[in-house]
Order: structure tokens, then sequence, then C-alpha cells
């Protein structure tokens, strides 16, 4: 009777392990998002130097729109195909997810009353913002390269103000790269090897 | 004997402590998920789902996701103590058995 008991016990403890390890592996398929942006950023930042300074060209500022168009359309199908499989919410995806949607609402308003009313370029503003949510995401995850992450994009962004304007979008580019992308990555394959 | 006998008798159960435990660790999550997380069958996952739900350890809402239904489940509060509960009561055992 004894043995039954342990038995039963372990394997219910082995259940309930189990489980929760297999909860753990639900917000690694969030990833996608933050890389896909984070590219998609990145190329804006480097095409609109190239069509700028490289090329000389005006109305270089448009591939802001364009990335934003073409980022909405990628997670619009990606969403609508994932959401025919599975879904589940943790705390911790709601609190990240939170956190960016409104970085995004601020972000918004910074862009549009900097270039409307002192119309110059928004972007050292943005790195130092975009400081935030990246430092803070990588607090909640207790994942050190987003936070070192998160700083880079606040030097980066600090610097931004003293350099020529014609270099900010390839600054910008450099600080996503550095601060986000590659600390995306760095927090995927983690993901990947504690599963 | 009788300690064993008190383990709650809804969670000792493969499949229906896997719900829980699942539950424990998300919010939220949709009857798909739980079905591919549990590797049950639908038929089977369901009459678990409502045997907890009757017992008042899951909140369970149907809505429409575009044109799919779909079935969220939540750990309800009593789920939630119901699962601690069972939990101490294992480790008691462990604790006898060392």
């Amino acid at each position: 009777m004894k043995s039954e008991q342990t038995l039963a016990t372990e394997e219910s403890l082995q259940i309930i392990q189990n489980m929760i390890s297999r909860a753990k592996t639900k917000y690694m398929n969030n990833n996608f998002y933050y890389l896909m942006w984070g590219w998609l950023l990145f190329a804006a930042g480097i095409t609109e130097y190239i069509i700028a300074v490289v090329m000389e060209q005006p109305n270089s500022w448009l591939v802001w729109p364009a990335q934003g168009i073409i980022g909405r359309v990628v997670t619009a199908i990606y969403t609508a195909r994932k959401s025919k499989k599975t879904q589940a919410a943790t705390l911790v995806d709601r609190v990240i997810t939170g956190l960016w949607m409104v970085y995004i609402a601020t972000l918004i308003l910074l862009i549009v009353f900097t270039v409307m009313v002192y119309k110059t370029t928004p972007t050292p503003s943005v790195l130092i913002l975009t400081g935030l949510p990246t430092f803070l995401s990588g607090y909640i995850l207790k994942f050190k390269p987003l936070m070192v992450g998160g700083v880079i994009f606040w030097i980066m962004g600090s610097v931004a103000y003293f350099i020529p304007v014609e270099w900010t979008s390839f600054m910008f580019s450099a600080a996503i790269l550095l601060g986000y992308i590659i600390p995306g990555y760095m927090l995927q394959a983690k993901e990947e090897k504690d599963v | 004997m009788s300690k064993f006998s008190q383990l709650d008798p809804l969670l000792h159960s493969p499949l229906r402590l896997s719900i829980i435990s699942l539950l424990v660790s998300v919010e939220e999550a949709d009857f798909n998920y739980l079905k591919e997380e549990t590797g049950a069958t639908s038929g089977n996952l369901s009459v678990q789902i409502n045997k907890l739900k009757d017992a008042g350890y899951l909140e369970v809402e149907k809505r429409f996701k575009g044109n799919y239904p779909q079935t969220l489940c939540k750990l309800s509060k009593k789920g939630l103590e119901a699962f601690e509960n069972y939990v101490n009561n294992l480790k008691q055992y462990i604790n006898v058995k060392r």
C-alpha cells in the first residue's frame, strides 16, 4: 500500500512539474514579433540614410510609414495563422505586451509633435524613450542583455543629440541592432535552451 | 490509507491534474492549447474540463474568435486553493516516506 502511495505521489509531482515546464515555453512564441519589428526598423533606418545622404534624395522620411505598413501586414498575417492554433496568456505576457503598447502610444505622440512643432528629427528622443521598455522587459524577464540593450539606447540617444542630423538614422539602426535585435536573439537562444 | 484518501479525488487524476497545473502557470488558456499540451483527446478533455468547472475549480468562457468558436479556461480562486492543498498534502506524503 505504501509503495502504491509513493508511486502515486511521485507520478503526481512529475505531472505538475512537466505541465509547469511546458507552460514556460509559451512566451517564446512571441519572439517572432519582436525580432520582425527590430529588423524592419533597422532596415528603415539604413534605407533612410542611403536615400537622404548617399543618394541625396528628398522625402526619405517615407521609409517610416512604409515600414509601419509592412510590419502591420506581416503581424496580421502571422497572428491570423497563429490564432487558428492555440492561445494561452501568462501574466508576464500581459505586462510586457502592455508595456510595449504604452510605449508605441507615447512614441507616436512624441514623433508627431516633435516634427510638427519643432520641425526637427525625433530620432534622439525616440532612442532615449526606447530604452525604457527595452530595459524594463529585460528586468521583468530577468535577462541582463536586454537591460544592457536599454542602456545602449539611452547612451546612443544622448549621443544622437550631438551628431549631424543626417547621421541620426544610421545611429538609429545601430542602436536597434545592438540594443534590441542582438539581445532578442540571445533571449530566443536562452529560451530554446531552457526548454 | 486514511491519509492517502485526503488527496482531493478531483485532482488525483492525471488529466485533471495536468489541466490544473497548466492553468496555474498561465492566466488563461484555450481548449486547443490544453489539448496540445496534455495530449488528451477532445472528448476526454471536454469531459474533464466540465467536471472541474462543475466543482468550481475552473471558469470557462465560450466565445468566437472570428469565425472560430473558442473555449477559454481560467483557474478559479477555489481551484487555486484546491491545487495548493493538493501539493501540500503531497509534500506530507513525501516527508512520511522519508
